[in-house]
């Protein structure tokens, strides 16, 4: 069976333990605390070390999910976690205070990843706030990092479909890149 | 609690009051800091070559992985965290009943032992005294 | 192990007796205890730093010697740590109400317990 390491990133609030836990066929690994920065994102609890599931897609694929804390205090669990992974979710709540920006940055501290692997962006909560669209964000990606081809969709983590979806677009990306690399090594 | 722990000046003056005891009485001690459950520094023993606030989130990272797997393996709730490293150990547990957790650094000049036995008593006196004065 | 528990629950059996414990003075944890009164893990650890110092006063003083035991006279209690003479870096501990103990006797059963104990 193949095994993936994939990782959920992105800010606070975005929903990146509540997509690992859609996802997981185990009970997930969770470090839940409690929250004490309600001003700032109003949850009760925190991620602060890790999330951890597991699913096995179709037959053949194995994939573990890491979802990262959010907080940028937490970035020494990034670096741990991100040297594990081969691709990414990229998680941006609609509901951000600059959530444009915040993708962006999020792009850069985990950029080995699209380098390496691959990434899918999704955009969450776009429930609560209409603006900006998924549409908007692929503008601001074209513009910022011309020439990387990332798929920016619009998700909600608690529904089993759309996470399934993200997973494989991001499973497939993986594999092209892999299959695309071989190729070239071959004609070398 | 309206107020978040590590804002709190009583609580952060309690917590003070109770590292320097713990100093005190444990000359190994080299370092400590009370930090929140999701990794805010309450306050610290001061020793300047240690980012604080690093550490504190980083504490409450192990803190919250060593619950997991107490969890994970259902041998019930934690007791310490220990870190036994070549010139020290580092020593964590959870003030009783409370979203706080007392982290310190102890160099080799005592035994395990005494590390463990004062950051335990420590930890129970600081949830002593919040338990009685909310 | 039931040769410690069974040793410590006999040694608590002397007159004015509160507490005993068996002592690992390398890391200075409880190999085992019996009865109450006193916190015997913070006990454990602070008096193996006793030991230690006076281990170290005596090599220090250039003495080639040994301790057999140490006595402790609190206003309200007597404390006897006895390093086990087959094996010196663990020692017995024994805490009695000095109201009512007898501290010779207390001394002459903590040397039998040293000699009862299978480690």
């Amino acid at each position: 069976m193949a095994e993936h390491v994939i990782l959920f990133a992105g800010p606070m609030g975005a929903g990146k333990t509540t997509a690992v836990q859609t996802l997981s066929e185990i009970a997930v690994v969770s470090t839940e605390a409690a929250n004490t920065e309600r001003d700032i994102v109003d949850k009760p609890t925190t991620t602060v070390a890790l999330d951890y599931g597991e699913i096995v897609l179709g037959d053949e694929e194995k994939v573990r999910l890491y979802g990262i804390p959010g907080q940028r205090r937490f970035d020494f669990m990034w670096s741990i976690l991100r040297e594990r992974a081969e691709g990414m979710i990229l998680l941006v709540n609609n509901d951000a205070p600059d959530s444009l920006a915040t993708m962006i940055e999020y792009l850069d501290e985990f950029s080995e990843l699209y380098e390496r692997g691959g990434v899918v962006i999704g955009i969450t909560r776009t429930d609560i706030v209409r603006t900006p669209v998924v549409a908007d964000y692929s503008r601001a990606l074209a513009k910022a990092r011309p020439g990387l081809v990332v798929p920016v969709l619009g998700i909600d983590p608690r529904s089993a479909e759309h996470m399934r979806m993200a997973l494989m677009a991001l499973i497939i990306n993986i594999e092209m890149r892999d299959t695309f690399q071989a190729r070239e090594a071959e004609t070398v | 609690m309206s107020t978040a722990l590590h804002k709190d000046a009583r609580v952060v003056e309690l917590g003070r009051a109770h590292l320097v005891g713990m100093k005190e009485l444990c000359s190994s001690l080299v370092y400590a800091a009370l930090l929140t459950d999701d990794g805010f520094e309450v306050v610290r023993l001061t020793k300047s070559e240690i980012d604080g606030g690093r550490y504190a989130s980083m504490a409450s990272s192990m803190q919250a992985l060593s619950e997991a797997v107490a969890r994970e393996l259902r041998i019930g709730s934690g007791e310490y965290t220990i870190i036994a490293s070549k010139s020290g150990h580092v020593v964590q547990l959870r003030v009783p009943g409370h979203p706080l957790v007392l982290s310190a650094l102890f160099d080799n000049d005592e035994t395990l032992g005494k590390a463990l036995a004062s950051s335990r008593q420590t930890a129970e006196k600081i949830a002593a005294v919040l338990a009685a004065a909310p | 192990m039931s040769n410690i528990t069974e040793t410590l629950e006999d040694l608590i059996s002397v007159d004015g007796a509160m507490c005993a414990a068996l002592v690992d003075s390398a890391s200075g944890m409880l190999l085992g205890k019996a009865g109450s009164g006193l916190d015997l893990e913070v006990a454990a650890a602070g008096n193996t730093e006793v030991v230690r110092a006076k281990l170290k006063t005596i090599k220090a003083l250039g003495l080639d010697d040994e301790i057999e035991d140490i006595l402790i006279s609190l206003s309200s209690q007597y404390h006897i740590i006895r390093p086990l003479a087959a094996n010196p870096e663990v020692f017995l501990y024994l805490v009695l109400d000095r109201a009512k103990a007898n501290l010779a006797l207390a001394r002459i059963k903590t040397k039998s317990g040293d000699a009862q104990l299978v480690l």
